[in-house]
């Protein structure tokens, strides 16, 4: 009913216009191309920052104020505020206590991190003296509750002073510090989202979740020792030398984070790229590195403008940790990216690239959206594998993970290859922290959620789902979608069929496997019998036919998913006939006829649907029909089994 | 007692090419009486058959592994009638899948090769006896050992080569192990001096500058096996002769086996090169394929025949 509801909307609702400058939903409007991309997001949250490292100590002092404004249509009387940082406080936090292993974070706490609150003054009144730092029974300190002396209405703001400390971990996850290499990220008091329907969503830093937050700007001045070179989000407007300090301001509007690095060994090198100041930040001699990625960015950028909608920052900073904090490698945070890696990486193996762009990906799926990544993390991740795998093979074609001479392997032929992993274990679309192991959070939210893509790109074809998934982009820019906005541009694009299967594929672990049951041919002659032909009874014998076949291949089809597919027909005498099967039915018998018996039949030739879970039965052949032949793998293994035995002896 | 030498011209011998032959000791069995040839006549291009036959060996071992890959490849895909192209196919999809689907018998062949691979080292020992002996010997009738000649020299030389095979793997694996401790330790014990860029590239200069002793254990090795032909001795003395002749000519050797090794590298790189141009095109083009690494395996075969004979040349002057 849901499902039915969303797309009359979407057929039938006029143009909503915009009400007091905040942009709604248009179901009419057609985002293919920029020209429908909001100009701003929202201002939710203004934060005015202050900020100085202590890098001997790994402390961060910060002042700042908070302009926070009620856009739900309800009253409140509490603030919820994000301090991330004590997850790493002691290993009572929810983050260290989750028993959860095989993704990433698995690093001890050398030096315990936290962020303490000295006060939040609300028109004098320090609010923080009455705030609830964890629940009953509960020891986390990551999500504070902050009662309001009275209530904020609908469309009425507030103006915070908060003053904070943070001491920095040693890096563990994302944030941290090793040496005098400090990655600051989650460190402020990062007011939480407050829905349109009035509720908060608020919650625990739990292991495998990320974050969500509102749009709004953020004017931060860092202070630094002398020597030290920053990254920040968004663009330097000031920078000066004070005493022993270096002093910089970045501005940055429309972004839901603020994030930053400091180290006296960052390296520099700066690129205009597709209008954008791109800015990338390396240890000393990573330069091959740091080429790779600069060459990647160059790629990257004119291609994610044309399929997302423009990116629509100055700057871009990219952020290569040294290897020994390489924890804080591999994120995104608004016009800033983690990548991460050796200094050297040999080049066909294209992991720096693959990095590179999978954070740079997150601008869009993450910065741009700002989905909730806590309970629908397959919106981010798993949309941003299938953008990074989708572009790497526009960049580098089928070799796009591996690429040397006989052996080129595909970003998408692993993600295929993780996603069939644990497709039946459980759901894709559910929440981070509800996922059992990081194995399956990691191979269901991003390989599983980019095979399912990938399946509707090649069995419905690329250029209707580009403009499917550019059309969800480029809608929901700044506006914090959820599934069915997903959905809804699958159904409007590629069909109610295609919207079916992806909501089964992502919600009811719906997988499917075809299957050649069998085949079998005839020379065509008139039939044998009894007949009854104008008046007479005659019995007739199999008369001889035209030299003609003909006969029939079973298919089936298993599971829940129904993707249309071809069925591929060889004849003896080598003629290849392709019929569609809808693969709505669970079974199907194909007519064949020819000029020679029928020999084999192939159900998904082109292999369109990565999901299937087993192709090992996606063929059949008649009894007179010879085996297909593996003369290739014999050679190769002979080869290469004779170059290992002459490398052992003699 | 050393060796009387006898001139292959005026014994008739013009088909052996030019060289002089010494006469054999008399605790050789009659009728598979081997003589040694002259220094200058141990070369590899004396002995095609040799090598087609070192060659063999390695085809047929690499058979009786490649033989049930391929049926266990067929389970898979005989019904289709492109067969196993689908392993060959850029993207790797179907090589993944297939590894995916059949993991429990790719953890068997894993395990299958790593025992054939032990086995191969062994078994090894009888084709390399065979070539150093058809290299530094020849018939009295001056032609190629056969293998009735050869079963004494396997019988005697078996041992000793099985000895240094263990000695040199055992020293292998300790310049090897040096080698990776080492460079384990540079690159963590320098990055906070020079940095991590440049502590990963100190010790990847110390892994390779080690790797150089195990080309050299690799040489003399290979000088000491063939004392154990030349000499019809055991372990030690063919070790003592070996380095002998290795201090003589330290860098001549080296260089010896080195450009014999570089280009076998080079002739694998063309043959991947190769391959990855045919793909997994069928017919034609497939037979064309075998044939190409076929000769790039006889290729390297004459190579290591090469270097055999040269250290053969080697061990012989110190005698």
């Amino acid at each position: 009913m849901q499902r039915f509801a969303l797309l009359l909307a979407l057929a039938v609702a006029p143009n909503l216009a915009a009400a007091d400058g905040v942009p709604v939903i248009d179901p009419a409007a057609q985002y293919d191309d920029d020209a429908s991309l909001p100009a701003h997001a929202e201002d939710v949250v203004d934060y005015t920052l202050n900020a100085s490292i202590d890098t001997s100590k790994h402390t961060v002092h910060g002042e700042g104020t908070i302009h926070w404004r009620n856009t739900s249509q309800t009253p409140v009387n509490e603030l919820w505020v994000h301090l991330y940082l004590n997850a790493f406080k002691n290993e009572r936090s929810v983050f260290l206590r989750e028993p959860i292993g095989g993704f990433r974070g698995g690093e001890p706490v050398h030096d315990w991190g936290s962020i303490d609150v000295r006060s939040m003054e609300l028109n004098g009144v320090d609010l923080w003296k009455g705030a609830e730092l964890h629940r009953a029974n509960d020891d986390d300190e990551t999500d504070a509750r902050v009662p309001l002396p009275n209530e904020i209405g609908p469309g009425e703001s507030i103006d915070l002073h908060v003053v904070w400390d943070d001491k920095l971990p040693s890096v563990v996850e994302r944030t941290g510090y090793d040496g005098s290499f400090h990655m600051v990220a989650q460190w402020f008091p990062k007011i939480a989202r407050l829905e349109p329907d009035g509720r908060w969503a608020h919650f625990p830093f739990h292991h495998l979740a990320e974050f969500y937050a509102d749009f709004g700007s953020y004017d931060v001045t860092l202070r630094a020792p002398k020597g030290t070179i920053i990254g920040a989000t968004g663009p330097m407007t000031e920078w000066r030398q004070e005493g022993g300090e270096v002093v910089e301001r970045h501005v940055q509007t429309d972004v839901h984070d603020f994030a930053w690095t400091a180290w006296d060994e960052f390296q520099k090198r700066q690129e205009s790229i597709d209008g954008v100041k791109v800015t990338i930040l390396y240890p000393p001699h990573f330069d091959y590195a740091a080429e790779r990625e600069l060459a990647t960015m160059r790629f990257a950028l004119p291609y994610f403008h044309s399929h997302y909608g423009k990116y629509p920052y100055d700057v871009l900073t990219l952020v290569h940790p040294p290897e020994s904090a390489e924890e804080a490698g591999g994120m995104e945070y608004p016009t800033l990216i983690t990548t991460g890696g050796p200094w050297y990486g040999p080049p066909g193996m294209l992991e720096i690239e693959l990095v590179t762009i999978h954070e740079f990906g997150h601008q869009y799926f993450y910065g741009l959206l700002a989905s909730n990544e806590v309970d629908w993390p397959f919106l981010d991740e798993g949309m941003n594998s299938y953008a990074e795998q989708d572009s790497m093979r526009a960049w580098r074609g089928e070799g796009s993970f591996l690429d040397y001479p006989g052996l080129r392997v595909s970003d998408s032929a692993l993600h295929m290859a993780g996603g069939n992993e644990l497709a039946t274990k459980s759901r894709v679309a559910q929440p981070a922290y509800t996922f059992a192991t990081g194995a399956e959070y990691g191979r269901l939210v991003y390989s599983r959620t980019a095979e399912i893509f990938e399946t509707l790109r090649r069995v419905y074809g690329p250029e209707l789902l580009d403009r499917a998934l550019g059309r969800y982009a480029r809608r929901a820019r700044f506006r914090h979608p959820v599934p069915e906005d997903l959905l809804g541009a699958i159904a409007e694009v590629l069909g109610v069929d295609a919207e079916e299967n992806t909501r089964a594929a992502l919600f009811d672990k719906a997988t499917v496997d075809y299957e050649v049951m069998s085949l079998a041919s005839h020379a065509r002659a008139s039939p044998a019998g009894i007949f009854d032909d104008s008046g007479k009874r005659e019995t007739r014998t199999r008369g001889t036919g035209d030299g003609k076949f003909e006969g029939w291949a079973l298919v089936t089809r298993s599971g829940d998913l129904k993707f249309p597919v071809d069925v591929e027909m060889t004849a003896e005498d080598g003629t290849v006939t392709r019929v569609t099967w809808s693969g709505k039915e669970e079974s199907v018998r194909l007519p064949y006829s020819g000029n020679s018996a029928l020999a084999y039949a192939v159900v998904d030739p082109d292999h369109k649907v990565l999901l299937d879970t087993d192709t090992t039965n996606n063929s059949a052949r008649s009894d007179s029909a010879p085996a297909g032949s593996t003369n290739r793998t014999l050679e190769r293994t002979t080869f290469w089994g004779e170059i290992i035995t002459g490398m052992l002896a003699p | 007692m050393s060796d009387p030498v006898i001139d292959l011209e005026s014994a008739g011998a013009a088909s052996e090419g030019r060289g002089r032959l010494e006469a054999q000791s008399d605790s050789v069995r009659a009728g598979t009486r081997l003589l040694l040839v002259s220094n200058d006549a141990m070369r590899a291009r004396r002995r095609p058959l040799a090598i087609l036959g070192v060659w063999l060996f390695q085809a047929l071992l690499s058979l009786a592994v490649a033989w049930p890959i391929t049926r266990g490849i067929a389970a898979s895909y005989a019904d289709d009638p492109r067969g196993d192209a689908a392993l060959f196919a850029d993207g790797g999809y179907g090589l993944l899948e297939w590894l995916q689907a059949e993991r429990n018998a790719v953890a068997s062949i894993t395990g299958t090769l790593a025992v054939m691979m032990a086995i191969a080292l062994v078994l090894g020992t009888v084709p390399l006896i065979g070539l150093l002996t058809s290299l530094a010997y020849t018939t009295q009738d001056l032609r190629a050992p056969r293998a009735p000649h050869l079963v004494p020299f396997l019988a005697r030389s078996m041992w000793p080569m099985l000895g240094l095979l263990g000695l040199g793997g055992l020293a292998t694996f300790g310049v090897f192990a040096l080698a990776t401790g080492l460079a384990w330790w540079a690159d963590d014990r320098l990055d906070d001096r020079f940095g991590e860029a440049r502590a990963g590239q100190f010790s990847i200069a110390i892994f390779f500058v080690l790797m150089i002793f195990v080309a050299v254990i690799g040489v003399i090795h290979d000088l000491a096996r063939a004392a154990v032909i030349r000499f019809r001795s055991g372990p030690s003395m063919a070790l003592r002769a070996a380095f002998s002749a290795f201090w003589k000519q330290k860098l001549v050797l080296t260089w010896s086996w080195a450009w014999r090794a570089l280009v076998g590298l080079l002739l694998l790189g063309g043959a991947a090169l190769v391959s990855a141009r045919f793909g997994g095109r069928p017919g034609v083009a497939l037979v064309v394929l075998m044939v190409l690494h076929q000769l790039v395996v006889i290729a390297r075969v004459a190579l290591r025949a090469s270097w055999l004979a040269r250290a053969l040349r080697a061990v012989d002057r110190t005698g």
